[in-house]
């Protein structure tokens, strides 16, 4: 699964709307949904911050495996 | 735990942006600036071309122009950035470089005379050859001004480069 997906994924499975998890990390609620949509690449220090929000690694939610 | 974490975007600029917004924010200040300026190019070189005995009329235009084309060498220096397509300068491309300066010059100066008319008295021998040969001597000293300046540029480059890398490997 795409990684902006798998972000997406892991939200909503924790029952939480963008604007939480932007709330929670600190950044606004249209930055969650880009990164969500692929059209904004977060840096590593924002990509820590939404693994942490979600409770997920960031291999969990960033790495690509290669097919 | 995430209430003692920084939050991006947050510290001493006391800055409300996220990254997202930051970046959007330089990204439109990046195009805004190279807008302004070759603006200013255009407005500057209109005005030579439209009256070249009146530099009341464009030298505050050219001395803008300077002034943020010499900040943006520099600071582009300073940063260690050459080209988009090279790491490294090379006499090639300082060669190709400075033949363009030459190149621009002359077709500038062409036009200039075109406008001012300069070209009307063409047809006599010894017009014609004062002008090419104004020309051919300007188009000499831009291409030799040129060379030498982005010459020494390069070996600064090249210098600066070398003490860098030779920092990281006493950091290794």
């Amino acid at each position: 699964m795409h990684p902006v997906s798998r972000t997406k994924v892991a939200r909503v499975q924790l029952g939480l709307t963008q604007q939480e998890l932007a709330d929670q990390i600190g950044v606004t609620r249209q930055t969650i949904g880009l990164i969500e949509q692929g059209k904004f690449n977060p840096s590593l220090a924002l990509c820590i911050q939404i693994a942490k929000g979600l409770g997920k690694t960031l291999d969990e939610l960033f790495w690509e495996e290669e097919t | 735990m995430m209430k003692n974490m920084a939050k991006p975007g947050s510290g001493p600029s006391k800055s409300v942006w996220d990254e997202r917004q930051q970046q959007s924010y330089h990204t439109i200040n990046s195009r805004a600036f190279n807008l302004a300026w070759t603006l200013l190019l255009l407005s500057f070189l209109v005005q030579v071309v439209l009256f070249p005995g009146e530099p009341g009329r464009w030298l505050v235009e050219m001395g803008l122009f300077m002034v943020l084309s010499i900040y943006m060498g520099a600071a582009y220096f300073r940063a260690g950035l050459w080209t988009m397509r090279s790491q490294q300068p090379s006499l090639r491309q300082s060669l190709l470089a400075s033949v363009v300066a030459a190149l621009l010059i002359t077709a500038f100066s062409l036009i200039r005379m075109a406008v001012s008319g300069q070209w009307e008295g063409l047809q006599q021998a010894d017009n014609a050859w004062s002008i090419i040969s104004y020309l051919l001597l300007q188009a000499i000293i831009v291409f030799a001004a040129a060379l030498i300046l982005l010459s020494l540029i390069s070996h600064y480059h090249r210098k600066k480069q070398r003490e860098a890398d030779a920092a990281l490997d006493t950091d290794e």
